[in-house]
């Protein structure tokens, strides 16, 4: 330690030295304008706070986003590779295209429903109603009913709902399961724009109704005329319950469609020749087989968590390396 | 001039000269420096009533001042092109020196060798090693406000003011202000 400079002695080497350094007369003025000129009531703060934060939110859910269309890409991939694996090509019916539908630009709403029977091989039953599930989930819609039966003719009715917009991709990406036969098929669309709209005047008719008799009712002096007009104020809510309920079927039924899905096995000798196999050739069948499907099985699974996730570690990074940034910019 | 003005510009004035110097001396040049004095007062001013006394003020302050630094240094000019801090270049200086010099002509000489010498041994310092050596042996801030500055861990200040200041002893410029040397320097 006795090497060392002294403290001392540094503080007034320092001072020394900096005190020959000369000083702007009017700096310090500058630095008082710039201050009082740019700090108006930190309106530029807020606007970068909510510029960045925007930038953040965009650059968050286009992340998202893409890992979405990935997803769904992808499940739609495995599919078809996995297709491709389990035999020669099955027809489907109809040369239908892959791509994303149009969906109404003019803010028309369609109703769009439809059915579709398939058969599975021989004891998949199972596995196909997992699938079904899955490309349900994976296209950001849900089961909304399922009835099956596993018994000795196993058959399994699944209604899922998906995005009106997906409803073209979930009949292909269910038409392309692997090793599935499609029997019968059906769509059906319906414009119900003007329904709505229909809808939509008779509520306002009807509320302005309700509204009007309201007012009577608090006005109204004998019990008479009370009593008169709270029935008629009843059976305008009703009315209106009604008429709203009507808004909001429409509207679900024109966000998410509706498709019932019918599942059943074939025979037993319509199986593939895989029991025909036997020794290494039917281990390595089965062994690729199992793992096809478990990878398929997760996949379609994991779709929302896999989102979630990524959301998740989009997020650490945020905090971890764009707060400093935006904080930075602020100070 | 309003009540929040005259705030502002005592807050400005009370600081302006030492935290001016504080830059030339890590910038190495005045034009810099003042380029990042004016950015560093803007800011700090910014989230000064969020911060709870003047002694952590003060320390963002020099923190922003440091980073402007830093931004300059980085962006600039290659480190071996950089200015050295020289007392003498400053015209006014060299007068101030030379009416001096009639009266003490050996102290003014000394004062300027003692000068270069610093200035050269700071030079020849790391950026990282310099701010903190500046920032307490002429800012004055403790190794508590100086690891604010820099974001480091008040160990890490610890350690780098002990290296500065063995560099600095190390240095042969500065041989003569060692605890162990003959004649101490005035």
């Amino acid at each position: 330690m006795s090497d060392l400079i002294e403290e001392p002695v540094l503080v007034d080497l320092f001072g020394r030295i900096a005190d020959d350094i000369p000083v702007p007369a009017r700096g310090a003025e500058y630095a008082v304008d710039n201050i009082v000129n740019t700090t108006a009531p930190g309106r530029s703060d807020r606007a970068r706070v909510v510029a960045s934060v925007l930038a953040g939110a965009a650059v968050l859910a286009g992340i998202v986003l893409a890992l979405s269309t990935l997803s769904t890409t992808s499940s739609s991939k495995s599919s078809s590779s996995a297709r491709a694996d389990a035999g020669p090509p099955r027809t489907t019916g109809g040369g239908r295209a892959v791509t994303d539908p149009s969906v109404p630009v003019d803010g028309a709403k369609i109703v769009k429903t439809g059915t579709l029977d398939l058969q599975v091989p021989h004891a998949t039953l199972r596995l196909a109603v997992n699938r079904v599930t899955g490309v349900a989930v994976g296209l950001g819609g849900y089961v909304a009913d399922s009835k099956t039966n596993y018994g000795s003719d196993p058959t399994a009715q699944i209604t899922i709902r998906v995005p009106v917009a997906r409803f073209e991709n979930a009949i292909t990406q269910l038409d392309a399961l692997p090793d599935v036969k499609v029997l019968g098929e059906s769509e059906n669309g319906t414009d119900v724009t003007s329904q709505v709209a229909d809808v939509q005047a008779q509520l306002a008719a009807a509320t302005s109704e309700r509204d009007a008799l309201l007012v009577v009712l608090s006005r109204a002096q004998s019990i008479g005329d009370i009593l008169s007009v709270r029935d008629r104020v009843t059976t305008a809510q009703a009315e209106v319950n009604q008429l709203q309920g009507r808004i909001n079927l429409l509207d679900r039924q024109s966000t998410f469609s509706s498709l019932a899905v019918t599942l059943s096995e074939r025979a037993a000798s319509g199986a593939p020749a895989v029991h025909g196999r036997s020794g290494l050739a039917k281990a390595w069948w089965d062994a690729r087989h199992g793992f096809t499907n478990v990878v398929e099985w997760l996949l379609a699974r994991s779709g929302a968590a896999l989102i979630i996730v990524l959301f998740a570690l989009a997020l650490l990074f945020g905090i971890r390396y764009l707060y400093p940034i935006v904080r930075r910019g602020l100070v | 001039m309003t009540d929040q003005g005259a705030v502002q510009e005592e807050w400005v004035r009370a600081r302006y000269a030492r935290t001016y110097r504080t830059a030339v001396l890590i910038c190495g040049n005045p034009a810099d420096a003042e380029e990042a004095v004016q950015d560093a007062f803007l800011r700090a001013w910014r989230f000064r009533d969020a911060l709870p006394d003047d002694s952590r003020r003060d320390a963002w302050l020099y923190r922003v001042l440091v980073n402007a630094c830093y931004s300059k240094l980085r962006k600039e000019i290659p480190r071996r092109e950089r200015e050295r801090v020289r007392i003498s270049v400053d015209a006014d200086v060299q007068n101030q020196h030379l009416t001096e010099a009639s009266e003490q002509p050996d102290r003014v000489a000394e004062r300027a060798l003692t000068a270069d010498a610093l200035a050269a041994t700071l030079h020849d310092l790391p950026d990282g090693l310099r701010v903190v050596v500046i920032l307490r042996y002429y800012a004055d801030l403790s190794e508590r406000e100086i690891a604010i500055a820099i974001r480091r861990r008040p160990g890490t200040v610890k350690s780098r003011l002990h290296e500065a200041r063995r560099r600095l002893a190390a240095d042969a410029r500065l041989a003569a202000y060692r605890p162990d040397a003959e004649v101490n320097a005035p």
